[in-house]
């Protein structure tokens, strides 16, 4: 056995087996400086162990028994007011919440109910009156468009959207005179009426919308 | 020195009542768990020795000692309706009493040598014993000279020297105590041993 290993084992004696405990002592026996630093460590140990239990006043444990028990007792009975208190107005401030907590529950549904089914109202504004038509307007009407000459378009399917082609004319002469500088629709403001010649009907996946073009002349 | 350890531990697993009788230790903690304070304070009054000596070890002076010990058995108290009484008590109040004086131990900054001096003076105050004059300055230099040692390690082997070698427990329960592994505490242990040794191989040079 090395020195670096007894003195391993004698420095960490839960490390040592009755295995090694033999060797060890046949090592002390023949190496001094091993052995005393066995005899050493423990003198060191014993010295430690007598300041195990320090003789300390009786005063100081008497003084830090009492304040551990002030303290106890102290928190105890604020433990026990806190019960008493509770104990006496306990029921009635669960209650008084259980009580707070159906009123502001109510409430709230009642808000609620009022809100989602109260029935929409029109707001109250003034609309201004609409333009009054020119007389020639009120007897005229713009040329039908013909049917397309193409296939006949296929019966609406729910639920697809698409647009198709139902009618559409060839240029049509607008009248000139009556309508003036009458231009229906801001679209079509800066084109002479004169100008706008192909009318082309769309109809849409709602049967209530129907797309109309009207097609400015070619320059 | 386990043998001595192993003693009090027996020691404490049952207590003597104000007739007498012994009473095991699990039945005293019942009666505390249950709200009874005089047997709370039969096991502040077996354990306080316990429990003082190792805070006074750790953290070096007895005024913190003694801070340290009135919150170890204030937080055994609040801390008492989960115990189960069952398990022996000391290991967990060693468990307290290290956090504790880890806790004081942080907030202190530094330990003066006129504390120290304080320190052995209130200590030598109320000895009990009558020892001559000559002895108990040599039992204040032995103390001083601990108090020094301990001092200089580092807490972990400090903790592992004080629940080890003074306290005399076995490695497995310092482990559990400073949750740590046993190979850990066996390896703060060497350091501190040997550190022991050099300190206390000095002072015998010196002296002599």
């Amino acid at each position: 056995m090395t020195c670096e290993r007894a003195q391993e084992l004698i420095t960490e004696e839960s490390e040592r087996r009755v295995a090694t405990e033999a060797e060890l002592e046949l090592h002390l026996a023949s190496c001094d400086g091993c052995a005393s630093y066995a005899r050493e460590l423990g003198e060191a140990q014993a010295w430690l162990k007598s300041f195990r239990r320090e003789p300390i006043d009786q005063s100081v444990y008497r003084e830090l028994r009492a304040n551990v028990m002030a303290e106890v007792h102290r928190r105890e009975s604020s433990a026990n007011i806190r019960e008493e208190k509770w104990g006496v107005l306990g029921w009635r401030a669960a209650l008084a919440c259980l009580a707070l907590s159906c009123i502001i529950l109510a409430w709230a549904g009642i808000h609620y109910v009022r809100v989602s089914m109260a029935p929409l109202v029109a707001p109250n504004i003034k609309m201004p009156e609409a333009p009054q038509a020119p007389d020639w307007m009120k007897n005229w009407s713009p040329p039908l468009a013909e049917p397309h000459p193409g296939p006949a378009p296929a019966p609406w399917q729910p639920g697809i959207h698409q647009t198709q082609l139902i009618a559409s004319t060839t240029p049509v002469e607008w009248p000139e005179t009556p309508l003036g500088d009458f231009v229906p629709g801001d679209s079509l403001r800066g084109f002479s009426p004169a100008r706008i010649t192909t009318r082309v009907e769309l109809a849409t996946a709602d049967p209530s919308i129907r797309i109309i073009w009207l097609a400015p002349e070619k320059q | 020195m386990q043998a001595e350890c192993a003693l009090d531990l027996a020691d404490l697993k049952s207590l003597s009542n104000s007739e007498g009788e012994h009473e095991p230790l699990a039945e005293v903690v019942a009666r505390a768990k249950a709200g009874d304070p005089a047997a709370f304070e039969r096991l502040l009054l077996e354990h306080e020795k316990m429990v003082l000596n190792t805070a006074y070890k750790l953290l070096g002076n007895l005024d913190d000692a003694c801070d340290a010990a009135q919150e170890v058995f204030l937080r055994f108290h609040r801390s008492l309706r989960s115990f189960d009484e069952q398990r022996p008590l000391a290991p967990w109040l060693y468990r307290i009493a290290v956090n504790v004086c880890r806790q004081i131990g942080r907030k202190r900054t530094c330990r003066s040598e006129v504390s120290l001096e304080s320190e052995m003076e209130a200590v030598e105050r109320g000895r009990a014993t009558r020892e001559d004059a000559e002895l108990n300055i040599e039992r204040n230099q032995q103390r001083r000279i601990l108090a020094e040692l301990l001092e200089r390690l580092p807490q972990r082997e400090r903790e592992a020297l004080v629940l080890r070698d003074i306290e005399g427990l076995d490695t497995s329960k310092v482990a559990e105590i400073l949750n740590v592994k046993a190979v850990t505490v066996r390896s703060s242990l060497s350091s501190a041993r040997t550190k022991l040794r050099l300190a206390f191989s000095r002072r015998v040079r010196r002296n002599s």
